[in-house]
């Protein structure tokens, strides 16, 4: 019996996942960063996020907590893509290599927006949140 | 002497002209500021404004990008727009006009920039080194030599002969005619495992004499960071370059032949990275390198192709690795060279 509640359950949290899943409309996050010594691509869709730590390398891949991927959609909810290309970044040091240069890419039905350059650790207010958020579950692969 | 004076009173009214839409400006030829920008991708929003609104911002557009440069940050603004101005001048005034810029326009004709005639001669650097490490003795003197050699090298040598074939580039590698002088190195045994880029390592060791000299800090910056530099123009408190000590002279690996260096003093000298920090419309300035998307990283088989031609990916402000990187461009060295004309930004550091 107890087995049975536990199986059930494990099959609503699926189903809940999926349902969150399908709601969503078709989207994908690529966040990038690199100076000269370093460089860091993450992508992030379909409930995945992979990771990849050199120009060449290869994707790292895993599949989001059922945690991580609901604040993902709740903060991707909050950004406005139309404006993505508009934001102002806070500060340009990449110029003179004091930062990493970043970029945010979404793709969201089939069309992409992206970010001006930012400076890698600091991301404009708009997005911050998203970053972060992405940059802290992508820190955990290995 | 007269078309100076009437270039300088049309830039006076560029001032002017904003509030007042009755006076109409007509672009100002000699000295085109129309595409500068400090806060890299500012001036793309602007573009893409004015396209809508076309008349009025048209003929204040740098006014327009200066204004909002300014209210982001007056003093260093409004300075690096003067030395701009200023290196535009130079160029203009020395050597054959060449629009700034060039190759954003995807075609596939070959720039080439004439090396302006100044008198300036070989610029000697006057050099010191600050070493601030938990053993200050961990970089060695030999290391030192081996850095002072490659920067003397790097900004005299034209390197033709290590070009891939194919390139169109062998008319645009230059003789820079600088060369570095070290005058002094200065020891610090400091426990600090990482000193970041916010200038932490010159707020403790301050730069010496900096307005005659360059101050290079070697200590571990940490964050993936090679080296960083501070544009002609910033404060003279923080004056100067960082390198971390892994990438400073000849050490190993990738980026072990000192090259960080020759790359963070290009934007010491006022260069921009070679794709201009953003996509194929943005642009460092120069008209010799070519428009690129982005960053070259690595060591990349030619062509690596962006905004429809060639990037210059060996040219020293690139990304690459050290052993693949070998050249700066004739107007990369105009660009540098304008910094050291009477009355510009580092005028004051000829002849020490």
């Amino acid at each position: 019996m107890k087995l049975l509640i536990i199986l059930i359950s494990i099959t609503l949290i699926n189903n809940g996942c999926q349902q969150t899943h399908v709601q969503q409309e078709n989207f994908s996050i690529e966040y990038s960063s690199s100076t000269r010594g370093a460089f860091q691509q993450i992508i992030v869709n379909n409930k995945t996020i992979a990771v990849t730590r050199n120009r060449d390398g290869d994707l790292i891949t895993k599949t989001c907590s059922d945690k991580e991927w609901y604040n993902i959609i709740e903060l991707f909810k909050k950004i406005n893509i139309e404006n993505l290309p508009n934001i102002e970044p806070p500060s340009k040091n990449h110029q003179f290599d004091g930062a990493a240069a970043a970029i945010l890419l979404i793709t969201k039905n089939n069309k992409a927006y992206e970010s001006p350059t930012f400076d890698h650790g600091n991301p404009p207010k708009k997005i911050a949140s998203l970053v972060k958020e992405i940059l802290s579950i992508a820190e955990n692969i290995e | 002497m007269k078309k100076l004076l009437l270039s300088m009173a049309a830039f006076a009214l560029l001032f002017t002209a904003c509030e007042d839409d009755k006076i109409e400006i007509t672009q100002e030829q000699e000295i085109d500021m129309s595409d500068f920008y400090v806060y890299t991708d500012a001036n793309e929003d602007l573009s893409s404004k004015s396209a809508n609104s076309k008349e009025k911002l048209k003929s204040c557009y740098s006014m327009q990008v200066l204004n909002k440069q300014l209210d982001e940050n007056p003093g260093l603004s409004k300075k690096m727009y003067d030395i701009e101005y200023q290196t535009r001048k130079f160029i203009a005034g020395k050597g054959k006009p060449s629009k700034p810029g060039g190759g954003g326009s995807g075609g596939s004709d070959d720039v080439d920039v004439t090396p302006i005639q100044d008198d300036l001669g070989v610029i000697d650097i006057p050099v010191y080194i600050h070493i601030v490490y938990p053993d200050a003795n961990s970089i060695s003197n030999a290391q030192i030599t081996s850095q002072m050699a490659t920067l003397n090298a790097d900004f005299r040598d034209i390197n033709t002969n290590q070009l891939p074939n194919g390139t169109t580039f062998a008319n645009d590698a230059t003789d820079a005619g600088f060369s570095f002088t070290l005058k002094g190195t200065f020891r610090h045994d400091n426990s600090t495992s990482a000193w970041g880029t916010n200038n932490a390592v010159k707020n403790a060791y301050p730069p010496i004499t900096p307005e005659t000299h360059m101050n290079i800090w070697v200590c571990n910056i940490g964050g993936g960071i090679l080296g960083y530099a501070q544009f002609p123009g910033g404060t003279a408190a923080t004056d100067g370059i960082v390198l971390g000590g892994d990438y400073f002279g000849n050490t190993g690996g990738a980026y072990g032949l000192g090259r960080t260096a020759t790359h963070e003093v290009g934007h010491y000298f006022n260069l921009r990275h070679i794709w201009g920090d953003g996509r194929c419309r943005q642009d460092d300035f120069v008209a010799d390198t070519p428009s690129a998307d982005s960053s070259n990283g690595g060591c990349p088989t030619f062509p690596s192709v962006s905004c429809k031609t060639a990037d210059m990916t060996m040219n020293y402000m690139d990304y690459t690795y050290d052993a693949c990187m070998y050249m700066f461009t004739d107007g990369q060295r105009n660009r540098m060279r304008a910094i050291f004309d009477s009355g510009a930004a580092r005028a004051s550091m000829v002849g020490n």
